[in-house]
């Protein structure tokens, strides 16, 4: 996933967590959270990154947009390293990278004006003046199918869908260059979740937005991304083109996570033959050496406990993807 | 067909609010029988918690009353059972799962001592004879090492063990019907299959009744014989699983289907596409009369649905649409 049309490039990001405690053998406990991710976006397209709880991928999203302490790595957003940046510095970078948040109830200050919620950024980040900043409000209201009226009342009085899309008003107020989607449809009942994905499309084809979209949902992935990568235990273990990994997944992970999906079919009923992965994701406490899935892997060998495979491209099905599997491509 | 196991007759449960009485069940009915697995589905607020409730004598108190209607557990009538009598039957012959299988459990007892309770307060057994059937319940639920296990507290296991032992309470006392409200909601996708897996297979080894509410179309698909789909406190389409989802009579349950991003339509999908929406939210119930719900959203309606009085349409044996026009075929 490089690109020379990339908005973001993030290189070896790595999130250890110090637990502060220590293991049988007196080595210290440490989380690995993100273990050396690497990934490019292009300019006006999506990634996304799926994997479920505590694989990381949220933490992956918290750390590009500097907003987890002892993160490491480089992050490169048009050319200005975000990692090599502190203080006031980085606060002047903010405005061209901004998120929305899964839960539209916590993330909008209850006893702030929505005006005043989506007016705050612009304000911080010194964006024109009173009056432009007004007339920023009703246009991003308007974008998100809010009446520009609303920007007197509060959160309480908006429906979960409708503080969503103020989220996301806000989220746009600098012009960002580039958006993190933290699972921004998760809260949100199934018919709602379908308007807030269409806006956040329109938006991107009418304001060439990128985003970096983090979710669970492989078929809200399906349907945003242009690229995704499959997250497992702190690291990718497939990457590429969505189309191609959602038609022929190539690691023994992301065809378990497939088949685990249960499909809208009451005749197929696949989810019930589905090869299916027994037991819970292992702990990401000083993780054993090898392939993190190797655990859960049916097709484990020797090799995958001792040696950890990197990423590498792999053709499936007439398609290119990178895997980080020994037999990729072979089972 | 046998006598059905249950049957639900035009349930009404009103709540008090300040501005008066809302109806948040308005004339439910449906049937279960032994061994089947009944789906509801539907959004929030539309009612199918509020169902299961009902059903295990759980309506909230004091604000919250059954208006009207019946619940026939084996032709004796729960609405009008005596408290006493609830708890004999509850977590016993009619036993739940709930959503959370992190606030579900008592954090300050091990797993075992919250098992043994469900039997102790339904059954005369000796304390050997607990145990063993904590134990044993445990480990037909696939948890391993289920003698130590039982000794453990909720913080120890992991959420789908969590869910596990939620179910080994629902089932210790082999009940005849398994209410699961959301039970893999919490859950991730390769846990929640093994969740579903286990709770049909229990199901087949003692022939239990399940309800199984669900807000995710996938899941209610993939494991039910019958689906009731509700909106905004009634159920708007009943019928076998497979006339519901694929020859769906109600436009909202058609509008419910299309905007999920199923990943086998999407693939097909250009970039400028978009999914289908239901526009708008779904109404405040206090608004609401005895005139169709979903008649302000539907791209179906007309002047006469607004004034039509909804009402249960048959379209066949089994399956029921609250629907104006589903009768005409204009729908299909």
């Amino acid at each position: 996933m490089t690109d020379g049309d990339a908005i973001l490039r993030v290189r070896d990001l790595t999130v250890h967590f110090d637990t502060g405690t220590r293991d049988a053998e007196g080595k210290p406990r440490v989380v690995h959270a993100v273990d050396g991710v690497s990934f490019d976006i292009r300019r006006g397209s999506t990634l996304g990154i799926i994997g479920e709880s505590g694989c990381g991928k949220s933490t992956t999203a918290l750390a590009a947009m500097r907003l987890v302490a002892g993160a490491r790595g480089r992050i490169d957003l048009g050319g200005v390293d975000l990692g090599g940046l502190e203080g006031e510095a980085l606060r002047r970078q903010r405005h061209r990278f901004q998120i929305i948040f899964q839960d539209p109830y916590s993330s909008l200050n209850p006893r702030q004006r929505v005006g005043s919620l989506i007016r705050t950024p612009m304000a911080l980040q010194d964006q024109g003046t009173p009056e432009t900043r007004d007339r920023r409000v009703d246009e991003l209201l308007d974008l998100v199918g809010l009446r520009p009226e609303t920007r007197h009342l509060f959160p309480h009085q908006f429906s979960g869908g409708q503080r969503q899309r103020i989220g996301i008003a806000r989220a746009l107020a600098t012009n960002p260059d580039l958006i993190v989607c933290d699972e921004p449809v998760s809260a949100l009942d199934v018919a709602i979740q379908a308007q807030i994905l269409n806006l956040m499309k329109d938006l991107q084809a009418e304001l060439g937005l990128t985003y970096l979209f983090i979710s669970h949902d492989m078929g809200v992935i399906g349907y945003m991304c242009h690229e995704v990568a499959v997250m497992y235990l702190g690291v990718f273990v497939e990457t590429g083109d969505t189309r191609a990994i959602l038609a022929a997944p190539a690691h023994p992970y992301t065809r378990a996570l497939l088949s685990a999906i249960p499909r809208v079919d009451p005749v197929n009923r696949s989810l019930m033959a589905a090869t299916r992965l027994s037991g819970d994701p292992p702990s990401p406490v000083n993780p054993a050496p090898g392939c993190r899935f190797a655990a859960r892997c049916p097709h484990a060998v020797d090799r995958c406990r001792t040696e950890r495979p990197a990423l590498r491209p792999v053709t499936l099905g007439g398609m290119e993807r990178s895997v980080a599997c020994h037999f990729a491509g072979e089972i | 067909m046998t006598e059905p196991l249950l049957a639900v007759e035009n349930l009404c449960v009103d709540f008090a609010t300040r501005s008066g009485p809302v109806r948040v069940l308005n004339d439910v009915s449906f049937t279960l029988a032994p061994g089947e697995t009944l789906g509801i589905v539907g959004e929030s607020g539309c009612g199918k918690s509020m169902t299961s409730l009902a059903v295990m004598g759980l309506v909230p108190r004091p604000n919250g009353r059954i208006a009207s209607g019946r619940i026939l557990f084996r032709g004796e009538d729960l609405v009008r059972a005596p408290a006493r009598r609830m708890r004999q039957i509850r977590g016993a012959a009619i036993s739940m799962i709930f959503q959370e299988p992190m606030t579900s459990l008592n954090p300050i007892f091990t797993v075992g001592r919250q098992i043994a309770e469900a039997i102790r307060l339904h059954e005369d057994v000796s304390k050997a004879e607990v145990r063993n059937r904590v134990v044993d319940v445990l480990g037909r639920v696939g948890i391993p090492d289920p003698a130590r296990r039982a000794d453990e507290y909720p913080h120890q296991l992991s959420g789908g063990m969590r869910q596990r032992v939620m179910i080994a309470m629902a089932l210790v006392c082999r009940p005849q019907i398994l209410i699961a409200d959301e039970p893999t909601t919490a859950l991730d996708v390769t846990v929640q299959a093994q969740i579903l897996d286990l709770i049909l297979r229990l199901q087949q080894e003692e022939n239990t009744a399940v309800i199984l509410i669900s807000h995710d179309m996938g899941v209610i698909s993939q494991v039910s014989d019958r689906v009731m789909v509700m909106y905004a406190g009634r159920a708007i389409e009943k019928g076998p699983c497979r006339d519901v989802v694929e020859a769906s009579a109600h436009p909202y349950t058609r509008g419910l289907i299309a905007c999920i991003p199923d990943i086998d339509r999407t693939e097909r999908m250009a970039e400028s596409d978009r999914l289908p929406t239901i526009p708008g939210i779904v109404p405040d119930l206090r608004a609401l009369g005895e005139t169709c719900a979903f008649a302000p959203r539907c791209a179906l309606a007309d002047a006469a649905c607004e004034a039509w009085k909804v009402a249960p349409i048959r379209l066949d044996d089994a399956h029921v649409a609250a629907c104006r026009k589903a009768a005409r075929g204009i729908v299909a």
